[in-house]
């Protein structure tokens, strides 16, 4: 009797352990605000920290912010993917999370996002991000950046599910200029040289044109082609008259067939595979 | 029915009666055809494509108004030109002496015969200054005339003449066919479709033609007298040797058998352009078959009236007719190279700068 309860007390521990793991989304334990650059007091860094769990609490992802002096040779990209990978950051199935990497040396900033954040934070997502927080890293407030960013983070989230990701449209016809701001600037040169050269030949038309108008008034010693003038008054009396329909033929080419009408694709986001063989979106710039 | 074999107007295969449809059905382009259709397209095609010869009467002595009386004759001076040949027929009370042709001296010649008396005379109704007034008309809004031309243009001669001309008369039958098509496009939820409907078009007419002038003189230039044209023939009386007087006159020396190819020519011209003019409604019309026949060819020599004006302008001559009737006047006028330079340099410069503006400020 006493061994089938141990048995029992045993079980039921084990099975209460293996659950508690299994409902645990994500290692608690690992930090989620590592300031190896040594940016922020260490108030911030708990302030930043309680609004990470917050945020992973509500929403179900992951979010770190990693800052670190130099990121040696690797890509920005592949040092924030390689981190979040290997260190193992990431809830459920998919690692869902976002990692912001800040690289004090290079100066860069990167978003690496897996699982679901990939689908939440489109390129255009990030980009828009990146804009409104980078002011912040380049005056050298990195805790209102970052604050800002988580910010951002839990209203383009909250966007995602309320009505879907933070995203632009492309139309079909359209190429979205490299610029996305586009300056109004004076032409240069060579648009220049273009314009006066396409006007000086349409021009060089007309007055060509116009001087063998002029010229044919200076030679009217041509001979009558006919003698219309000289048919009595009577005219042209027909005598016969007839339209004879003989046949017909058709021909048919086929025309091509409309295009799948609304003539645009959101912009989505661009994922590339990490060293870890895990498929990561993300994106970034310099500060 | 005949056992006459037709040809399909399509495609020109062999054409064998369908005694299903009753109408003629083509094997090779599957096109049906009513009988009579065929029938009248075959014999357009075979009627003979080329013209009959036209039916001119020949001009003799005693044509038109006849031969000269005897006083008539003793009336009549008959000059040549020392220098060019031209021969110039006067009355005996003016004296001629330069050639309107070339200016040189003109000599009395005996040879009256051969020459034919005119039927009409159109007289003079503009002077010599009216005809220089012309001239100097027009100069006017010739831009590419060199500035210089109007001072210094030297008008050498202005000479009143009588230029021989053959009128010619007659009636022309003209019959064409023509392939006409009419296109229509349209498009459906697959294809866009077009047809085409092949017509034959027959037109047959007939016009009269009066008095269509073709200048008698070798020396007075086609172009010359046709750019004059045209005279009014309701002013033209029967000839009298009374109009010679102070005139001279050029005496024919293109006959009139000459002449007739020009007025044939400008006859059957007209001809095919009327009935063209009378098919319309189609896409395109080509003319596969053009018949002008000419009829009751009648011919008469009647006297016009001509300025002719000779200027010189740095060392070369220009010539310039004005019909002395009507005042039609026609020249050759030089072209200034600088000048048409200039205006196609000035043209291309101000819109060049004009189109660059709009674009720097409109466009771009």
């Amino acid at each position: 009797m006493k061994r089938i309860i141990t048995f029992l007390t045993i079980c039921l521990a084990f099975a209460l352990f293996t659950l508690s793991i299994a409902a645990a989304p994500n290692d608690t334990s690992l930090p989620r605000v590592i300031d190896d650059a040594g940016l922020l007091s260490h108030d911030e860094e708990v302030t930043l920290e309680n609004r990470i769990a917050a945020i992973t609490e509500e929403y179900d992802f992951d979010v770190v912010i990693l800052t670190v002096n130099s990121i040696g040779i690797e890509t920005p990209a592949a040092f924030a993917d390689d981190y979040y990978d290997y260190i193992g950051y990431g809830c459920g199935d998919n690692s869902d999370g976002m990692l912001l990497l800040l690289a004090m040396e290079s100066r860069d900033y990167y978003t690496s996002t897996t699982g679901k954040c990939i689908s939440i934070f489109t390129d255009y997502g990030i980009a828009n991000m990146s804009e409104s927080f980078v002011s912040y890293l380049s005056g050298g407030d990195y805790y209102g950046g970052f604050s800002e960013y988580l910010s951002l983070v839990d209203d383009y989230a909250y966007e995602y599910e309320n009505h879907g990701a933070v995203d632009t449209w492309i139309p079909d016809d359209d190429v979205i200029p490299n610029d996305s701001n586009p300056v109004p600037s004076d032409p240069d040169f060579e648009e220049y040289l273009g314009a006066v050269v396409l006007s000086l030949i349409i021009s060089l038309v007309i007055a060509i044109i116009t001087v063998l108008i002029m010229r044919s008034g200076m030679n009217n010693v041509t001979k009558k082609h006919a003698a219309m003038r000289y048919i009595t008054a009577d005219g042209l009396n027909i005598t016969k008259n007839s339209d004879i329909f003989l046949y017909r033929t058709v021909s048919r080419v086929r025309r091509q067939t409309e295009s799948n009408s609304g003539g645009g694709h959101f912009g989505g986001s661009s994922t590339h595979i990490g060293s870890s063989g895990r498929s990561h979106g993300g994106g970034g710039g310099k500060f | 029915m005949e056992a006459q074999g037709y040809k399909c107007p399509c495609c020109g295969a062999a054409l064998p009666f369908d005694s299903e449809s009753g109408q003629l059905r083509c094997s090779s382009c599957g096109n049906s055809f009513d009988p009579e259709t065929v029938k009248s397209f075959a014999e357009d095609i075979s009627a003979s494509s080329g013209d009959e010869k036209s039916d001119w009467e020949s001009y003799t002595a005693s044509s038109g108004s006849g031969d000269w009386s005897d006083s008539e004759r003793g009336s009549l001076r008959l000059y040549t030109c020392s220098s060019c040949g031209g021969e110039l027929l006067t009355d005996a009370n003016t004296a001629a002496t330069n050639c309107p042709y070339c200016g040189n001296n003109v000599i009395i010649s005996d040879r009256l015969s051969g020459v034919l008396r005119p039927d009409y005379v159109v007289p003079f109704k503009l002077s010599a200054s009216d005809a220089e007034a012309k001239l100097k008309n027009f100069y006017r809004g010739k831009p590419l005339l060199p500035s210089l031309f109007k001072t210094q243009n030297h008008i050498e001669s202005i000479k009143a003449l009588y230029v021989p001309f053959w009128l010619f008369d007659c009636s022309a039958d003209a019959t064409a066919s023509y392939r006409a098509t009419r296109v229509r496009t349209w498009n459906d939820s697959k294809y866009t479709n077009t047809e085409t409907q092949h017509y034959l078009v027959t037109r047959a007419g007939t016009a009269s033609f009066e008095r269509v002038p073709v200048d008698g003189s070798v020396k007075m230039d086609n172009a010359y007298s046709e750019a004059i044209e045209p005279y009014d023939m309701s002013c033209a009386v029967d000839f009298s040797t009374a109009y010679l007087a102070g005139y001279l006159a050029d005496r024919y020396d293109v006959d009139a058998d000459a002449a007739r190819q020009r007025a044939d020519e400008r006859i059957r011209q007209s001809a095919a352009e009327m009935l063209a003019s009378t098919v319309s409604g189609y896409s395109s019309v080509t003319t596969e078959l053009m018949r002008v026949n000419i009829k009751n060819g009648h011919v008469r020599y009647a006297l016009l009236p001509v300025w002719m004006l000779n200027t010189t302008y740095k060392g070369k001559n220009y010539m310039f007719a004005m019909n002395g009737q009507t005042g039609v006047f026609a020249g050759k006028l030089p072209c200034s190279g600088g000048r048409i330079a200039a205006w196609l340099g000035g043209i291309t410069g101000v819109l060049g700068l004009l189109f660059t503006l709009i674009w720097r400020f409109f466009i771009y």
